[in-house]
């Protein structure tokens, strides 16, 4: 019953973040990924995940993150293709990797370097996969819809199909086969190993007052919960669930053939079983396995990464490997500076999954090293459309902040500069004019020069740095593109 | 910015007047006429611009003359012990009301309300300066008789109007070459005109005509008139190399006067009201482009669209008419090419309706910028203009015809094939064996698809 309830929420929150990213529905659940809300100080979605948890363990890896869910999904066809069905063991927790990987990202946060949080922070594995690769097969798709509307009634609109971000292909691609592999044959490993927002509330769930607790009255140790456990998280022998590492999956309770297993209380049961049958479990490890002292450094970790992340608008140690501290790019408006942009933004490409005309694409070098991954703007692919705000409203990370339209059409990002050395006018006589007919709030004008021909002029007050100009610019490099602004 | 804010009033007080007598029923009472003028005076006195009527330079007087001149054919009448006579009250409040918008021009003849118009007239106007109101009488054809008769009828005319000239002196309703040459030339009566006009009791000479082509080809090269009235509306519109038949022959007679550069004054633009009642489904495509306007709107701007065209005369015979008109020619445009193709379809004509003559050919082929020409071409002649869309007023379709014009143009063409990719390079010009000026209609289709974007905010770039 509470599995089929946990599936059913996982359905529906899979739903809602892939619709997101598809730009079908405005992203709303996309604000309740752990880390990308921990850096936009989105302190009520932190406090309610952290109680949650608090109160039944980690039910947001297993009904709210989309990775999670996804793994769930390549590992049930996992269960589903193999007759052999792979049956898992308890191992113990590998603390090190986990909460050495904790503490990286709290120092990467501390230290304002984005490339450790963008690399493992799950939400945003899974926010590239879509974006970078599943998007392609589903345009694909979506378009052959729309051909087949067309004959009836125009409803269905084509999505412009654009070369493939290269390097951002293979680095999902990478991530997609990796962790497919990883969960079809070890299930949540990921989970409990290397993700960050896991060993996290893994520290809280730890604690956490509802838990799976094995009724050692009833249990018979057959051992299907532990072999069925995608957690690794039971160990049949000493009769615990290790709740740091469960993920609220359920499976265990519902395969259980005596009903031993059950969401109990923490301590009750236990205790009063503890207390019947304490000799034949006389190994019992000091409660679940873990000693006091590092469940001391575990917390002081993951409170630590908390209290970074909250951090972040002002990193405590000043970023020592290319934060761009003084550097400038062109970023999408309702992102404050650079360093602010790429110390917030986890690289989910939602915004590049959003964004019409395409102009938000994922960064190779263009920006820095350490903003690899992360979006910026191509205007050879596109222009940031004048009355669109959909990247400002969908990012969850407060990387790029909600601006509401007529602020976003007044908001500066760049300014176009011309080079006429370049420009069809100057080269092959043409009178094109494209930029000054497509500049959104006519900061362009064709003014006669003393060769009796009409250069563009850009008005720099007026000029947004949209880059309608330099998406429209048929020359090759264009004649007139936008820079940073200097201030 | 005033000007703008009471512009929109006036409008909205045509407007609401509009509105007012179509729900009300068909035509207002006397009292509710008089009040909507009395309003509407109010209005100007309190200082309010009430928009006037577009004008047109007359070069035979130096002057600029309203689009819309005023007929004095059917004034408002009433019973007395006369008889019907014509209901001066009423009548100079209608005067007024014409003048306030600009209207300048005034036509009236012998034969108008049994003779009681020319004395209505003179009236009506006297408050006026008199070289502010143009007036235009007519030598009553039909019963003249003798070069004696004429003298008369001609002072009786100054003196009925209380005026001392003519601005407009007409030979009223020419129909054969017979009775022309008996009266005008043998009986010297063309000769006694002129010599009026010498003498500047008439300024301009000219005729009204109501015979055939012929005959108007050889008034025309007879002597070198001011100005004429002919009948010229779009329905009795011959093309160049059509036979005129019947009335339809006022293409004919418009070409010859452009070939002698006569200026024209129009009667029956409306072709006595008929092409304000269309059929059904010649009304629904008009209707369709442009939702808001009457069907006499779309007959006056066609002749207002007309090169030549001075003024216009349209029996105004009520209220009703006289304030459509008046908006109408307040606002006025010319028709553009896709209400003018409009016009065609409506009558049937299909064959020159389509928006850009293109054959698909792809002649043009390949654009250096990787312009699909005939794909945007043929996009904007199958699912722009018939759906109701005007390249030249893109701001006229609802949002709903934009949508889904934008969805065909996006799902039809990749981004670099679409018009925005358009240099006006002019390398397609002289492939095409259409002679369609390309780029120009490419970039006006492209201007078109930008602001559908920006209007409905479906992204299409």
């Amino acid at each position: 019953m509470i599995q089929k309830g946990r599936i059913f929420l996982s359905w529906l929150t899979m739903a809602a973040v892939l619709l997101s990213f598809g730009g079908v529905v405005t992203p709303f659940l996309t604000r309740w990924q752990f880390l990308p809300a921990l850096l936009a100080s989105n302190v009520l979605a932190i406090a309610v995940i952290l109680l949650v948890t608090f109160f039944c363990g980690r039910l947001y890896c297993s009904v709210l993150c989309p990775l999670g869910i996804s793994q769930d999904a390549i590992y049930w066809l996992a269960k589903r293709r193999k007759k052999n069905r792979r049956k898992f063991t308890f191992h113990k927790e590998q603390r090190w990797v986990r909460y050495g990987i904790l503490a990286a990202v709290a120092l990467s946060l501390l230290m304002g370097i984005s490339l450790v949080p963008v690399l493992v922070d799950p939400y945003s594995i899974f926010g590239r996969i879509v974006t970078d690769i599943l998007a392609v097969p589903a345009s694909y798709v979506w378009n052959g819809l729309a051909g087949l509307s067309l004959g009836w009634l125009p409803i269905i609109s084509k999505v412009d199909i654009l070369p493939l971000a290269g390097p951002a292909v293979v680095m999902a691609g990478v991530y997609f086969l990796v962790l497919s592999i990883l969960s079809w044959r070890y299930g949540r490993w990921y989970c409990n190993t290397l993700c960050p927002v896991g060993t996290l509330l893994g520290t809280v769930s730890r604690f956490s007052l509802f838990r799976p607790i094995i009724d050692r009255s009833r249990c018979v140790r057959c051992g299907q919960c532990e072999k069925i456990c995608r957690s690794s998280c039971i160990d049949v022998a000493h009769g615990i669930v290790d709740s740091s590492r469960c993920v609220d999956c359920f499976d265990c309770i519902s395969i259980c053939p005596k009903g031993a297993l059950s969401m109990s209380r923490r301590g009750r049961k236990q205790s009063a079983v503890e207390r019947t049958e304490e000799k034949e479990a006389p190994e019992m490890p000091e409660t679940e396995g873990i000693s006091r002292r590092d469940m001391l450094i575990t917390t002081a970790v993951a409170a630590g990464t908390l209290a970074a992340g909250l951090a972040r608008s002002q990193p405590l140690i000043p970023g020592l490997l290319g934060t761009g501290k003084g550097k400038k790019a062109v970023l999408p408006p309702g992102a404050l500076s650079l360093t602010d942009f790429s110390q917030h933004c986890t690289a989910c490409h939602l915004c590049v999954s959003r964004c019409p005309s395409k102009v938000l694409t994922p960064a190779v070098l263009e920006n820095g090293i350490m903003q690899m991954g992360q979006p910026h703007m191509d205007f050879t692919r596109g222009y940031c459309v004048y009355n669109c705000n959909f990247c400002s409203q969908a990012c969850p990370a407060g990387a790029i902040r909600p601006l509401q339209m007529d602020v976003k059409q007044q908001t500066k990002i760049g300014i176009a500069r011309y080079a006429q050395f370049h420009c069809l006018i100057a080269r092959e006589g043409i009178i094109c004019g494209n930029c000054a007919r497509h500049c959104p709030v006519q900061a362009i004008t064709m003014v006669e020069n003393r060769d009796g021909r009409s250069y563009p002029k850009v008005d720099g007050s007026r000029c947004i740095g949209c880059g309608s100009c330099e998406y429209h610019c048929p020359a090759h490099p264009a004649a007139i593109s936008v820079s940073p602004m200097r201030s | 910015m005033s000007k703008e804010v009471s512009r929109r009033t006036f409008l909205k007080i045509l407007g609401g007047g509009l509105a007012g007598m179509a729900a009300g029923g068909a035509v207002w009472k006397r009292h509710e006429i008089m009040a909507f003028l009395d309003a509407d005076k109010a209005a100007a006195d309190a200082g309010q611009d009430m928009g006037r009527v577009a004008t047109r330079y007359y070069a035979p007087l130096g002057k600029d003359l309203s689009l819309l001149g005023f007929g004095c054919m059917r004034l408002p009448t009433k019973f007395s012990a006369q008889g019907r006579v014509i209901d001066t009250e009423l009548g100079e409040k209608m005067i007024d009301f014409a003048y306030r918008h600009g209207i300048n021009y005034f036509d009236t003849a012998w034969f108008y309300h049994d003779g009681q118009s020319e004395g209505f007239i003179g009236q009506a106007l006297k408050k006026y300066l008199r070289d502010s109101v143009f007036l235009a009488d007519k030598m009553p054809t039909p019963i003249l008789e003798s070069l004696n008769q004429a003298k008369e009828i001609f002072q009786t005319q100054l003196d009925r109007c209380q005026v001392t000239y003519f601005d407009n002196y007409m030979l009223h309703s020419l129909t054969s070459r017979d009775e022309f040459e008996r009266l005008y030339i043998q009986n010297g009566i063309l000769e006694y005109l002129r010599q009026e006009k010498s003498r500047g009791r008439i300024r301009c000479l000219g005729f009204s005509f109501h015979g055939d082509v012929p005959f108007f080809q050889y008034l025309m090269d007879l002597y070198p008139w001011d100005f004429c009235m002919i009948q010229l509306n779009y329905a009795d519109w011959n093309d160049l190399g059509e036979a005129p038949s019947g009335s339809r022959q006022a293409g004919d007679l418009y070409r010859k006067c452009r070939e002698k550069n006569v200026p024209i004054f129009v009667m029956e633009p409306v072709k006595g009201g008929n092409l304000a009642d269309l059929p059904a489904s010649s009304a629904a495509i008009l209707k369709e482009l442009h939702p808001d306007a009457s069907l006499a709107s779309w007959a006056l701007r066609w002749v207002g669209s007309k090169d030549g065209v001075i003024t216009m005369n349209s029996g105004m015979s009520n209220l009703e008419q006289v304030l459509d008109n008046v908006r109408t020619m307040s606002g006025f445009s010319p028709l553009s090419p896709a209400e003018e193709r409009a016009i065609q379809r409506s009558m049937g004509k299909n064959a020159d309706s389509m928006a850009i003559p293109c054959t698909y050919c792809r002649y043009c082929d390949p654009c250096p910028y990787g312009v699909d020409i005939a794909t945007v071409f043929q996009l904007y002649n199958r699912f722009g203009e018939p759906a109701g869309i005007d390249m030249a007023h893109p701001d006229r379709a609802d949002d709903a015809k934009k949508r889904q014009f934008l969805t065909r143009y996006q799902n039809n063409l990749e981004r670099t094939q679409r018009a925005s990719q358009c240099t006006a390079c002019k390398t397609c010009l002289p492939r095409c064996p259409q002679h369609i000026p390309i780029s120009k209609n490419i970039r006006a289709i492209d201007d078109m698809v930008q602001q559908f974007s920006r209007d409905t905010g479906k992204v299409v770039i």
